[in-house]
């Protein structure tokens, strides 16, 4: 009795930290792939299984800054495929150096962001709409500007190009570049949010901005400066996936903005504001991944393959919300 | 334009579909005539009609962009064409406008054109312009993408289905697959026409003898589509015996698939689209035993042959279809084209 | 009104407008230093609108702010503070999703980093945090991590108030601090307003229980539809004559004091 009464604090402890719980999904899922077919956990399907995690991921840690501040962002997708198309045009077709041409990418980009924060704090239209119509202005200016053709990214600096898709070999495990990117920002991130000043304001902002504003926070620039960067993240991360798959095309990122709220949300991260957590976001990112992964490794019909992630997500977010409320009260 | 089968090099599938392009083809336009009319007796014919036909102007519409590579050589064909039977070709793009390549159609219509050689832009996107072409007289030839429902008087261009048709017959042939094995099929967009027709010509071939098939989802993310095989090829390298690309993104990732799992070049014979550079690369490497190509020039050249026989009076019923397998033999001369 | 006995805030003739709605129809209000007033009036009667005006976050239509006699003009609530003006609002302006430290220094949070990231000073907040819950004698249970969902309304209203003292505010301007509250957490509230004017802080607060505003007001004004209607001092304030004006069956203004 009394030990069932000390399994059940310790487990409700646990259950209390709100990154436990993606964690404790991540490892049932794990195991459960594991049990089925023992290659999910070989050194080969994990370094593949991590070399496709900054390209969502870097956009998931943006978007979980930007549902912390009570706003999101699907225009996300959109932007990682226009940045890298709109670099590579120019090194391609105008002949300028690839530096430069990235500063135009990253400087368009973050020109998409400033509008969207503009159109939803000055104008005040919610952050849903003015993605969702960005979304569609963006994608369409890639594909007009483009004509539906791919870019060629191959052949650029070689010193770029190792720093966006080099590779380092230990043992049998080969880690991209992309993956350091990706920790570095978790880890600035993580401790933006949770030591500095701004990470504060944002948590803040999402969690009751009027009375934010009333402490004199500017919330209107705390959302603005976070569309900036989350289109910056975007860019980034379409300007590494263009060039990792050696060409940018106009359709990258398509359903990206979907997947990443839900890595985020999976994470412990409130769709409604004032709670955000990036290490949440980094389990989330490699559980909803590892989903996707071992959900080929087992053999699931080829065509079924979307309906079982949907299941696998759709389980995951709801044990997710149950124990928040079971810990709430 | 085969929903972007039909790119030299650089076209996605996908990316056709998203520019809101998707031809439906109600049916493969040339399922009729599995026989390709060869390019050589098509320009025998087209000797004969120059006497006829000379000075007289045809156009040339293209959905597709000037910058485009695949167009470039197309576009040649057609200059070629020009050239060889004496007749004045006018061509235009229309960049993905069905709008502008309307009124490029009505305008052809209006400056009396003895023949319009077209590509469809979606379906039945040129059904009224095709009927009144037909009304003042004026001959119209598909090419790249067909819409038969238009009724068009000629195909030229890949029959999806046919394709099908090849690539199972190729594996067939070269006993690479037997009764009982596995066939995996990745496509960039399952569902859309091209892998319906695809996977229609597949099976004709592989039903009958007890081999078994699956189309994949690899998704029309180039990030994700190779993930996804990668992922897929991890766990099943033993059981999947053949591939078959149904797409030119997924036909190109393979390579990079194998290096990653470790299969070795032939391990696993690979048959699929390859009008892109990487394909061709992949072929030349052994990765990829066969590829399918589909003639940018002769999508140029041979319409025009079409339309100048017809205005010469001659009778064009039939389709012509520009798809050949490439292999090791022969890739040097495609990859010379892929420069 | 001569330079040297400027009050701490005087606000002249303030009209706000609502397109055609007229909530304030020039208010004069004048606080002195170290003086309690409250302000009372039935609802709609301009006085949310008013202390809006006050604390920055709604601007008049037109009229003037003086400030120890100087013209002002806020443009935000961050001008408003920066001015020592600070405002607590009916539902405490706190962040439910923050730690009662992190919500203290919202906003002014306490940074030793140069750079281009202000890093926190963690250690100073959670110092001065556990001093002013002693100060205000809730810490028993409670440490600067606490979320302020664990917090009841009378605990709220208090880390507010702490707030505006901690930050030294001259003038606290509350709304309706009483709002909701229990009769312990009442008297607590009421007995921060009395320490805030030992310490010379003054204060402007807004309520609608008449005996609340009795213990500690040293000024009743009182607003009806969007004007001043009077303004008397604590030795002239029964509870049964400030009723009649609020519901107008006196006419405030024969016996309203100098402002």
């Amino acid at each position: 009795m009394t030990c069932l009464e000390t399994l059940r604090r310790i487990v409700d402890r646990v259950l209390a930290v709100r990154e436990s719980i993606p964690l404790v999904l991540l490892i049932a899922s794990s195991l459960g792939f594991y049990l089925v077919s023992p290659a999910f956990l070989s050194p080969m399907n994990l370094s593949n299984m991590f070399a496709f995690i900054p390209e969502l991921g870097i956009i998931a840690l943006g978007m979980t800054m930007l549902l912390t501040a009570g706003v999101f962002d699907l225009s996300v997708g959109a932007v990682f495929a226009f940045a890298p198309l709109l670099t590579y045009t120019i090194v391609n077709q105008v002949g300028i150096p690839l530096e430069l041409a990235m500063l135009v990418g990253f400087a368009a980009a973050m020109l998409i962001g400033l509008i969207n924060g503009l159109l939803v704090t000055k104008v005040g239209i919610s952050s849903f709409l003015v993605t969702l119509g960005m979304m569609l202005v963006v994608r369409g200016l890639g594909l007009y500007m483009s004509a539906g053709y791919p870019q060629k990214t191959l052949g650029g600096d070689p010193i770029i190009q190792t720093l966006l898709v080099g590779t380092v070999t230990i043992g049998p495990v080969t880690i991209y570049a992309g993956l350091l990117w990706f920790i570095g920002l978790a880890v600035f991130l993580h401790f933006l949010l949770r030591r500095a000043r701004f990470g504060n304001w944002v948590l803040a902002t999402g969690g009751n901005g009027k009375s934010a504003r009333a402490r004199g926070i500017n919330t209107d620039a705390v959302t603005i400066r976070l569309f900036v960067f989350m289109s910056f993240l975007a860019s980034f991360a379409g300007l590494i996936s263009a060039t990792r798959v050696g060409s940018a095309y106009p359709i990258a990122g398509d359903g990206y903005e979907l997947e990443t709220i839900a890595m985020a949300v999976v994470g412990g991260t409130s769709l409604f504001g004032g709670r955000g957590t990036i290490i949440g976001t980094v389990i989330g990112v490699i559980l909803i991944r590892s989903i996707r992964n071992g959900i080929i490794l087992i053999g699931v019909p080829g065509l079924a393959y979307n309906m079982f992630v949907g299941i696998i997500i759709l389980v995951a977010m709801s044990v997710q919300a149950l124990l928040e409320r079971r810990n709430a009260s | 334009m085969n929903l972007g089968i039909a790119s030299v090099g650089r076209r996605s599938l996908t990316l056709a579909l998203a520019a809101g392009l998707t031809i439906s083809v109600a049916a493969c336009g040339s399922t009729s005539s599995p026989a390709p009319t060869t390019a050589a007796s098509a320009a025998a014919g087209a000797a004969a009609t120059q006497a006829a036909t000379a000075g007289k102007t045809f156009y040339w519409l293209s959905h597709g962009s000037a910058s485009d590579q695949f167009w470039v050589t197309a576009v040649a064909g057609a200059d070629a064409a020009s050239k060889d039977l004496g007749v004045s070709v006018k061509e235009s793009f229309a960049n993905g406008d069905v709008a502008a390549q309307k009124e490029a159609f009505n305008s052809a219509i209006a400056a009396g054109a003895a023949g319009i050689a077209t590509t469809s832009p979606g379906a039945g996107a040129l059904n009224d312009e095709v009927a009144a072409a037909h009304k003042a007289g004026i001959p119209v030839v598909f090419f790249n993408s067909d819409d038969p429902a238009s009724g068009r008087d000629a195909y030229v261009g890949a029959n999806l289905q046919g394709a099908g048709v090849q690539w199972a017959q190729y594996l067939v042939d070269n006993k690479l697959v037997k009764a009982g094995d596995f066939v995996w099929l990745p496509v960039e967009a399952p569902g859309e026409t091209y892998q319906v027709d695809e996977t229609k010509g597949i099976a004709s071939v592989f039903d009958p003898l007890g081999i078994k098939y699956e189309v994949f989802n690899a998704s029309g993310d180039p990030a994700g589509s190779l993930s996804n095989m990668t992922d897929y090829m991890t766990a099943n390298k033993d059981k999947v015996k053949a591939i078959i690309g149904l797409g030119d993104m997924v036909t190109s990732n393979v390579q990079q698939v194998f290096d990653k799992v470790g299969i070795k070049p032939g391990q696993i014979p690979v048959v699929g689209w390859g009008n892109t550079k990487a394909t061709a690369q992949s072929v030349a490497a052994g990765y990829v035993n066969a590829a399918t190509w589909q003639y940018p020039d002769s999508q140029g050249y041979m319409p025009i042959v079409l339309l100048a026989r017809a205005s010469a009076g001659s009778l064009i019923g039939y389709d012509i279809s520009t798809m050949a397998l490439y292999d090791k033999s022969n890739v040097d001369k495609y990859l010379a084209l892929l420069k | 009104m001569s330079e040297s006995t400027a009050p701490l805030v005087e606000m002249l003739g303030i009209v706000r407008e609502y397109g055609k709605v007229q909530a304030l129809g020039g208010v004069d209000l004048a606080v002195q230093p170290g003086e309690i007033v409250t302000l009372l009036g039935d609802n709609g009667a301009g006085k949310s609108t008013l202390i809006k005006i006050l604390s920055g976050a709604d601007r008049p239509t037109s009229g003037e702010i003086r400030i120890r006699g100087n013209a002002m003009r806020f443009r935000s609530t961050r001008d408003a503070i920066a001015l020592g003006i600070e405002t607590i609002y009916q539902d405490s302006a706190l962040v439910e999703q923050l730690s009662i430290g992190r919500n203290l220094f919202l906003g002014r949070e306490p940074s030793k980093s140069r750079g281009p990231v202000h890093w926190m000073d963690r250690t100073q907040m959670d110092q001065v945090t556990e001093e002013l819950l002693k100060r205000v004698g809730i810490s028993k249970k409670l440490s600067a991590h606490t979320p302020i969902t664990a917090l009841s309304g009378g605990e709220r209203q208090a880390i507010a108030i702490a707030r505006a003292m901690y930050f030294e505010a001259d003038l606290i301007v509350l709304d309706e601090p009483t709002n909701n509250l229990g009769v312990e957490e009442t008297h607590g509230v009421l007995r921060f307003i009395r320490e805030a004017r030992e310490a010379g802080r003054s204060c402007v607060f807004i309520t609608h229980n008449m005996h609340h505003a009795f213990q500690v007001a040293d000024r009743a004004v009182v607003l009806r539809l969007g004007k001043k209607v009077a303004d008397i001092p604590r030795s002239e304030m029964t509870v049964e004559r400030i009723e009649r004006i609020i519901m107008g069956l006196e006419d405030g203004e024969a016996v309203a004091s100098v402002g």
